[in-house]
């Protein structure tokens, strides 16, 4: 079996030409920090790698020497997640840039095929450009429609725009709940793109960990990271925390015992988007009674 | 040294050539036309050639030229055909078609039966149960053909398969999934569909044989055989495969490289499909790759997307949009597939290099969109013989044909959907009056817009006296006539899927007429179109096709 079962999580980076989508990925796979990130991008010459980063060029794929891997995805969505099942070791995370008109919503279900599950949908929108492209003729209302499947917004640019972003942000917001990240020069928290590590040091999906807290580096947002302890719950009131968890956090994992549950449980959030689901793959000694969340301090 | 040449004798030649519109032989050399006219004409100008009366029975007419179709119609048939129609298969056999699930499963055991390798998949295409009743096909009806060999059907539509268990098991995901579009029984285990693209991937091994097709010199053979039996003598591939480098062109001048070949290939280049660079440098590369072609392979035109399709609800409409759910909530707008700018900037660089641009424009927003670029790109370069064609331009209204016809456009017009959809679009995408002026033939011939009409095979199969009966009577699949003062006379199909067609392929100097000096590509018919009932049209027997000079053979 692929993988022998494993899934790995797959983020949708949606946004209109401007918006500063590839910015960001160039900025994601050289700050990927040990993690090997499948990036899937409409043109990889747009990738703007240091040659001395640049293992492997054949023209469509580029391979980078820190692990991570850069796709074009000229033909069709089937084909381009082919030649990722094909990798013999799973890649830690799977970054799909969309093109400037791709309705995140539709490309969904391709998220959640043999061998991945959707983390989440990210959706970047330039502070001086979205107010005047949800109106403009033609694509208008495919502005709207990516907006409001965002589970996060990256607003970019907003030291270009004249009133530091306030105009989009109101008008973002009359798309969607999703709560809105400041990013510039497409510097994003990586761990809030691609996520955390569990907090258990033994971590069922990246065997990674980090010290916490975590110190976050020069965000124009302050993002700050902390754990939850949890203590005992059962799965239903683990639930009713994850659905209270407040509109600032944008990040959060864990990987719980529940009391009333065998297998564990793990919980995932990107933005307004928030999973749970059981875990029967992984053995209880992985869980931890604590959830790591980073939260967005405006 | 030339060869001597030869005089084709026919029932009758019908030239579309208005110097000489009829007439008893047609004389040829080395691929090309000499003259027509009678035998005795014939050998006057020419000498004392050879009589050849093979074709003597037959209407001679100029070889069809499907202007839009894709070589997956050559592809699909490396495994046997399911629909519901009967359908010819590139070998000239008529395959009846599967009228029941007891059909279906008697052409599987057959299937079965011939497979050696007992893990070899059996996938058969096609598959259309509209007629069949309520009952679905599942995973339980194929297990009985086999409970180990992998079964995958592929519906119609192309955004079906149904699976048997074995398959399933395979892949893991008999006992359901998280996958959308893999629905799940009372027992909580999968039916056996999988609906839409990112379902039927789960079918992994399948779809891994469905794209190995299409890169298969022998699918190419299969399609240009499927030309033959239907009477084209050119047929074009509208930017579903690459061309971006020298193996995706060396696979189309390979193929064809036997003199056998049975048809001429227009494979259209298409930038979002694998292209790297500028649009400058891909507008060059269009142009040198031109360079390449050969006497059965033409290279040089580009194919872009713009939208969805409109039975799929992805096409871009303008107001009123489409009818809402039968629940009353409304239907969204559909998907575009290029950003305006980036299609600006490509068509714009296309059209400075002097590259014909064929523009998949289903709704009629998309067609706005492209009017408005065509209108941008002629104000900053002046290209009087542009020939950029709207295709499908399903809902093309009169205005937008009039703007059409100031621009210099051409229209290639999706008529086969009146009989596959017509009933559908009257009732469930557009409404009645909409639907009535859909792929609209004669407005477009009242508003000077110079058009072909197509089957963008394989979304319907290929056979041009069957597009040319749809745009002439406009009869759907049910039978009701869908907006009978859009209909358009045999001649004036005719030339749609000849000389017209051949027009928007910039090789009208070369094929679509039967006269002098042109290549010698005919179909040969068993009856003339003009003398028929319009409503047998679709049902003249292709005896063969002559391509340059040569009668093909299976």
């Amino acid at each position: 079996m692929l993988w022998n079962g494993h899934r790995v999580p797959f983020t949708l980076l949606g946004g209109y030409l401007g918006a500063g989508k590839t910015t960001i990925v160039n900025h994601v796979v050289r700050n990927a920090g040990g993690r090997r990130i499948v990036v899937l991008v409409n043109d990889v010459a747009a990738v703007n790698i240091d040659a001395a980063l640049i293992a492997d060029h054949d023209g469509t794929t580029l391979s980078l020497s820190n692990g991570c891997v850069c796709c074009s995805i000229a033909d069709d969505f089937a084909q381009t997640l082919e030649q990722i099942r094909a990798m013999s070791e799973a890649p830690d995370h799977v970054l799909m840039e969309l093109s400037g008109v791709g309705e995140p919503e539709r490309v969904v279900p391709w998220a959640n095929t043999t061998g991945f599950r959707l983390d989440g949908i990210v959706v970047a929108a330039d502070a001086d450009q979205i107010d005047e492209l949800a109106d403009r003729p033609f694509v208008g209302d495919t502005i709207g429609a990516q907006l409001r499947a965002a589970d996060l917004v990256v607003l970019t640019k907003s030291d270009l725009a004249a009133d530091g972003g306030s105009v989009a942000r109101r008008r973002i917001q009359t798309f969607s709940s999703a709560p809105i990240v400041d990013v510039v020069n497409g510097a994003i928290d990586v761990d809030v793109l691609i996520g955390l590590g569990s907090p258990t040091g033994v971590s069922g999906e990246t065997g990674r960990m980090r010290a916490l807290p975590v110190e976050h580096g020069e965000y124009p947002d302050h993002h700050a990271t902390r754990l939850i302890e949890l203590g005992s719950v059962t799965h239903e009131e683990l639930s009713s925390i994850v659905d209270s968890l407040p509109v600032d956090v944008i990040r959060a994992k864990a990987l719980v015992r529940c009391s009333d549950v065998a297998p564990p449980v793990e919980v995932h959030v990107v933005g307004k988007r928030r999973t749970i689901r059981p875990r029967p793959d992984l053995d209880q000694a992985v869980a931890a009674q604590a959830m790591v969340v980073i939260t967005v301090v405006a | 040294m030339s060869e001597p040449g030869v005089i084709h004798r026919a029932r009758r030649v019908v030239t579309l050539d208005h110097a000489v519109p009829m007439a008893e032989a047609v004389a040829v050399r080395d691929g090309l036309i000499l003259g027509v006219g009678s035998v005795e004409e014939m050998r006057a100008a020419w000498g004392p050639l050879r009589v050849d009366d093979t074709l003597a029975d037959s209407v001679l007419l100029p070889g069809f030229v499907e202007a839009h179709s894709h070589s997956l119609e050559g592809a699909i048939w490396a495994w046997e055909y399911a629909g519901f129609f009967p359908r010819l298969g590139p070998d000239g056999v008529r395959r009846q078609g599967c009228q029941s699930f007891e059909d279906l499963i008697a052409l599987l055991r057959r299937l079965d039966a011939e497979l050696d390798d007992p893990s070899e998949s059996l996938i058969v295409w096609g598959f259309d149960p509209i007629y069949f009743g309520s009952e679905r096909l599942a995973a339980r009806h194929l297990d009985v053909v086999s409970s180990t060999r992998p079964i995958c059907v592929v519906h119609a539509s192309l955004h079906l398969f149904t699976v048997n268990t074995a398959l399933m098991e395979r892949e893991g995901f008999a006992d359901g999934c998280e996958v959308e579009g893999v629905p799940v029984g009372g027992d909580g285990r999968a039916i056996g569909e999988l609906q839409e693209p990112p379902a039927m991937s789960l079918a992994r091994r399948e779809m891994l044989m469905l794209w190995g097709a299409l890169a298969d010199p022998a699918s190419l053979r299969r399609f240009a055989d499927m030309a033959r039996v239907v009477g084209c003598t050119t047929v074009t591939e509208l930017g579903a495969s690459r061309l971006a480098g020298d193996d995706d062109l060396a696979l189309w001048t390979g193929a064809a490289a036997d003199d056998s070949f049975a048809a001429r290939l227009v494979p259209l280049l298409n930038p979002a499909l694998g292209q790297q660079g500028t649009p400058d440098e891909i507008a060059g590369y269009a142009v040198a790759i031109r360079d390449r072609s050969t006497s059965k392979v033409r290279f040089g035109l580009v194919k872009m997307v713009l939208d969805g399709s409109i039975q799929g609800f992805t096409a871009r409409l303008n107001p009123p949009g489409y009818l809402p759910h039968p629940d009353g909530t409304e239907r969204p707008n559909g998907i575009w597939l290029i950003e305006p700018e980036q299609f600006s900037a490509w068509f714009e660089a296309f059209h400075r290099a002097h590259v014909t641009v064929h523009t998949h424009v289903n709704g009629d927003q998309a067609v706005d969109l492209l009017l408005d670029t065509v209108d941008t790109a002629l104000a900053k370069h002046s290209w009087f013989d542009h020939r950029h064609t709207a295709q499908h331009t399903q809902l093309t209204t009169a205005a937008q044909y009039r703007r059409m016809a100031r621009l210099g456009m051409n229209a290639n017009i999706f008529s086969n959907h009146i009989f596959y959809w017509g009933d559908q679009h009257r009732t469930i995408t557009v409404g009645p009056d909409r639907a009535a002026r859909m792929d609209a033939c004669a407005t477009a011939d009242r508003e000077g817009v110079r058009y072909s009409v197509h089957s963008d095979a394989s979304v319907t199969p290929l056979g041009s006296l069957h597009t040319m009966w749809c745009a002439v009577n406009r009869v759907t699949a049910s039978g009701d006539v869908l907006g009978p003062d859009e209909r358009i006379s045999v001649d004036r199909a005719l030339r749609a899927v000849t000389i017209d067609a051949a027009h928007q392929l910039r090789m009208d100097h070369e094929i679509g007429t039967i006269q002098a000096g042109k290549l010698a590509d005919f179909v040969a018919l068993a009856d003339d179109p003009y003398d028929v009932d319009p409503m047998v049209l679709k049902d003249i027997d292709v005896i063969t096709t002559v391509v340059g000079g040569e009668i093909t053979a299976s």
